[in-house]
């Protein structure tokens, strides 16, 4: 099969590139596998538009990439099944450690509880340090609306947070009065 | 009021989490093989979707399986019965073949599909639509809880991987289609045929060769007007009048979108060994494992 000078374009951009497109993945989605099917969407996507994209593929990648995780991107059962393993609620099924984000990134495991579109918001202005006007060009909304997700969204990690250092101050409390947790 | 030391937290804490971190090699490779992966199905996809609309605003119909209409000495709610009670009862290992018309528009695929009493087994070789050679190959076992384990050969790399997870729950076509539309639910196969026999849409019109069979034939014609397009589909179900199970099903749509015939062979094998063996990934000599996602 005849090689697509466009595909080995790509590769090369990827090898440049493609590191950070795939760290963002990865907080999108909580973990290296996943984000690597999102980066791959994404990459379906650009080579179904084919000639049609001109300019930055950088700038295209990004904004399908936070758009899927901005819409919920499911692929089939797949992710969905990864998912699962990665939250540790598989029926049955001992979570992945090879998967998962490690433990003592708790803030980044909690990203993974908040509605993507708060994920997303959070990603681009804190990891992407991305003003609300270019993350809200990103994610194709107003830069008020970025804005509003993120304080939504950091509020809500907060509470989490807060909710699961009172929970492990409960257990701390339970361990030195010698009560079974 | 959120503190500024949350959020540079949270900035060192995604930093950290995703230090190290590179982009593998082959993405787009992977992303163009999965892309071809999917026009394989998507034309069983699209006249699923029209099915399934079908199934939901039927306008017009050509009867019912209950209808009796005799021909021959067989009737429709004769000929579903039966075939219903064989797909429920069926042990057997269902070899299919799957190609279109005209070729072009799907990879063929010789598929084998068990749902044993241990589990489900699946194994599938894709073809390329030029060449005619085998470009894919992958298999899969699942328990009776529905963990999957995911083999998968690429020939031309001389790689394969493999996988595990907790597979979703089984999701039948129902009336919408008679096969599946994904590579996960094809352990379901026999019950996702089941299903369509026992929607109505179903009627008997006689016997019809089929590789030396003297087949019986079941026709589904529904129609559906979208818009100012009237869509037809048109599915056909023929059945070994000896065992009551199909071995031949081909799908037709005539909307613009999914004018494409899609057609399925069966061979029913007992499950012997030599026969549970063609259900078995084998790794070649010399193939390297990767990462699945490589």
């Amino acid at each position: 099969m005849a090689k697509d000078p466009r595909a080995g374009e790509l590769e090369r951009f990827l090898a440049e590139r493609g590191g950070h497109l795939l760290r963002a993945a990865v907080l999108l989605t909580g973990s290296k596998e996943a984000g690597e099917d999102l980066v791959q969407a994404a990459l379906e996507r650009l080579l179904r538009r084919g000639p049609a994209v001109h300019g930055d593929p950088e700038a295209y990648l990004r904004r399908i990439i936070y758009h899927l995780a901005a819409d919920g991107w499911r692929r089939g059962g797949r992710w969905r099944a990864r998912l699962a393993l990665l939250r540790g609620d598989g029926e049955g099924v001992a979570p992945d450690r090879s998967v998962q984000v490690e433990q003592r990134d708790e803030l980044v495991r909690l990203l993974l509880r908040l509605p993507p579109g708060q994920r997303a918001a959070i990603v681009l202005r804190y990891w992407e340090d991305l003003s609300d006007a270019e993350a809200a060009d990103v994610l194709g909304c107003s830069a008020s609306t970025v804005r509003s997700s993120a304080a939504r969204g950091l509020h809500r990690l907060r509470e989490l947070s807060g909710a699961r250092a009172a929970v492990a101050a409960d257990h701390v409390a339970a361990d030195q009065r010698g009560r079974p947790q | 009021m959120i503190s500024t030391e949350f959020e540079e937290r949270l900035r060192e804490e995604m930093r950290h989490a995703t230090t190290g971190i590179s982009a593998p090699s082959g993405l787009v490779r992977r992303a163009r093989r999965d892309r071809r992966r999917r026009i394989v199905s998507r034309a069983s996809a699209a006249c699923a979707a029209v099915a399934v609309a079908v199934a939901g605003a039927v306008i017009v119909s050509n009867g019912t399986t209950g209808a009796s209409r005799d021909s021959g000495t067989y009737t429709t709610a004769y000929v579903v019965k039966h075939a219903e009670s064989a797909l429920d009862a069926v042990n057997e290992i269902a070899s299919v073949r799957y190609m279109s018309s005209p070729s072009w528009v799907v990879s063929p695929m010789d598929l084998w599909v068990y749902d044993g009493p241990r589990g489900q087994a699946y194994r599938a070789e894709y073809f390329d639509v030029f060449s005619g050679g085998l470009f894919e190959e992958i298999g899969m076992t699942a328990t009776p809880a529905n963990y999957q384990t995911w083999t998968d050969v690429d020939p031309a790399r001389k790689t394969w991987s493999k996988q595990s997870y907790q597979g979703p729950k089984p999701s039948r076509t129902g009336c919408g289609t008679p096969m599946p539309t994904s590579l996960t639910s094809f352990p379901e196969l026999a019950a996702g045929l089941r299903e369509y026999l026992a929607c109505g849409t179903l009627r008997y019109q006689g016997k019809q060769q089929v590789d030396g069979v003297n087949a019986l034939k079941l026709v589904s014609v529904e129609h559906q007007r979208q818009g100012k397009t009237l869509a037809t589909m048109i599915t056909i179900i023929w059945v070994d009048p000896a065992s009551y199970l199909p071995v031949r099903l081909t799908t037709q749509g005539t909307h613009p979108a999914v004018s494409v015939l899609m057609r399925y062979d069966f061979r029913w094998l007992p499950p012997t060994r030599a026969n549970l063996a063609l259900l078995t990934v084998r790794i070649p000599p010399g193939f390297t494992q990767i990462h699945p996602l490589h």
